[in-house]
């Protein structure tokens, strides 16, 4: 197999280190606009499929009966320097399709759960996944230009996250607000990965 | 992390259950998966696997010759680029769009992305590339770099720098 790295001359022309994060939460909270507010292309969409099979004898007799979904994932990039591009995949929120989310979860630095207010309860089945497989996160509540109407502290205890959870308020549409965010995320990995270090 | 059950507060907040809403399942896995790098091996490929392309998505399973995976599993963020090799040599259709998409560097889920390829398939498509040399892979995707403290600085920066 060859590689870029490998054809260069003198370790010249090295390509980045991709990374990516993981945006989560229910529908309409806001995913596609915060992954578009920091996206150097406007969000891309990527498409899984995904078959359930039906085990048993169905009513006209026929056996294993299949059913082909497929689920959606929007993304952006962000050229970090000459060195790292940053991926953020936003992933559906429903828990039919955790088949691609454990797909695409391999490697993520973190995750963001956003959260909108008015149904916040559409925020769980990320915060459950996240938690389960040991992805850090912080809790992004979309203030929807103050509709929002839960405190930060009601939010954390409506999450029921552990307290080492940042849990923030973010403008899904503001580049500066979403960077913030992301700056949130990499703060926290920093006081895990200095933690682990020292111990 | 103890479920401290909560009392329910003035303004009735609702509380996340602990674990009362189920994760996504993950059938492919056999093991707890405490870690993201534990799940996927055993459940990658399934967009591609034949059994999986019934009606719409025949087409993609007959690009991929029939075969369930490649002979490496790329992260969706794997950076490739087409080689001087792949820009010249006769390709069918369907991978001379690959080709000629990635002269400049793209993901493996741009390559989706772009060509409407759903992603297992495009995954297997251009490990067969990378492995046949008409495209090149860039770095591996880091596997641990949330642990490296100097690597989650650099980023920090530069995020900082946006
Ligand atoms: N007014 C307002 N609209 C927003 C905000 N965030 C998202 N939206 C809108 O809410 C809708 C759903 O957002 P989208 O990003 O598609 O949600 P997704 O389903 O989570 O990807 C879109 O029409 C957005 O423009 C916000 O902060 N304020
Ligand atoms: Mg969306």
């Amino acid at each position: 197999m060859s590689t870029m790295n490998g054809d260069a001359p003198n370790g010249a022309g090295r390509t980045p280190i991709p990374v990516k994060i993981i945006v989560s939460g229910g529908f309409g909270v806001g995913k596609t606009t915060a992954i578009g507010a920091l996206s150097e292309i406007d969000p891309l969409t990527t498409e899984g499929a995904m078959t359930t099979a039906s085990v048993g004898i169905d009513d006209r007799g026929q056996r294993d009966q299949k059913t082909t979904t497929t689920v959606a994932f929007d993304f952006g990039r962000v050229t970090i320097d000459a060195s790292i591009v940053l991926y953020m995949f936003g992933t559906p929120g429903q828990d039919r399709f955790g088949f691609m989310w454990a797909d695409l979860m391999d490697g993520a630095l973190g995750g963001l759960v956003l959260v909108d207010t008015d149904r916040i309860g559409d925020c769980f089945v990320a915060l459950d996944y996240f938690e389960k497989i040991g992805l850090p996160f912080v809790v992004a509540v979309n203030q929807f230009e103050g509709r929002s109407n839960l405190g930060l502290e009601q939010v954390r205890e409506s999450a029921n996250v552990d307290p080492h959870v940042p849990v923030v308020a973010v403008d899904a549409r503001d580049r500066e607000s979403m960077k913030q965010l992301v700056l949130n995320l990499l703060q926290l990995l920093l006081r895990r990965a200095r933690a682990a270090t020292a111990n | 992390m103890s479920p401290s059950p909560k009392e329910p507060s003035d303004d009735d907040v609702l509380i996340r259950p602990f674990l009362a809403v189920p994760y996504p399942t993950d059938p492919g896995v056999n093991g707890t998966g405490s870690h993201p790098t534990g799940h996927s091996r055993a459940a990658r490929a399934g967009a591609a696997s034949p059994e999986a392309n019934d009606g719409l998505e025949v087409r993609p399973y007959v690009m991929t010759g029939g075969r369930a995976r490649g002979g490496t599993d790329l992260p969706w963020e794997t950076l490739v680029i087409t080689s001087s090799y792949g820009r010249t040599v006769k390709a069918s259709f369907e991978i001379a769009g690959i080709l000629r998409l990635c002269e400049h560097m793209q993901s493996v889920a741009e390559v989706s992305a772009h060509l409407r390829i759903p992603i297992g398939v495009a995954r297997v498509l251009v490990a067969d590339l990378v492995s046949d040399g008409r495209l090149e892979a860039g770095t591996p995707p880091p596997r641990h770099a949330a642990d490296d403290v100097e690597f989650i600085e650099r980023l920090m920066q530069g995020v900082a720098a946006l």
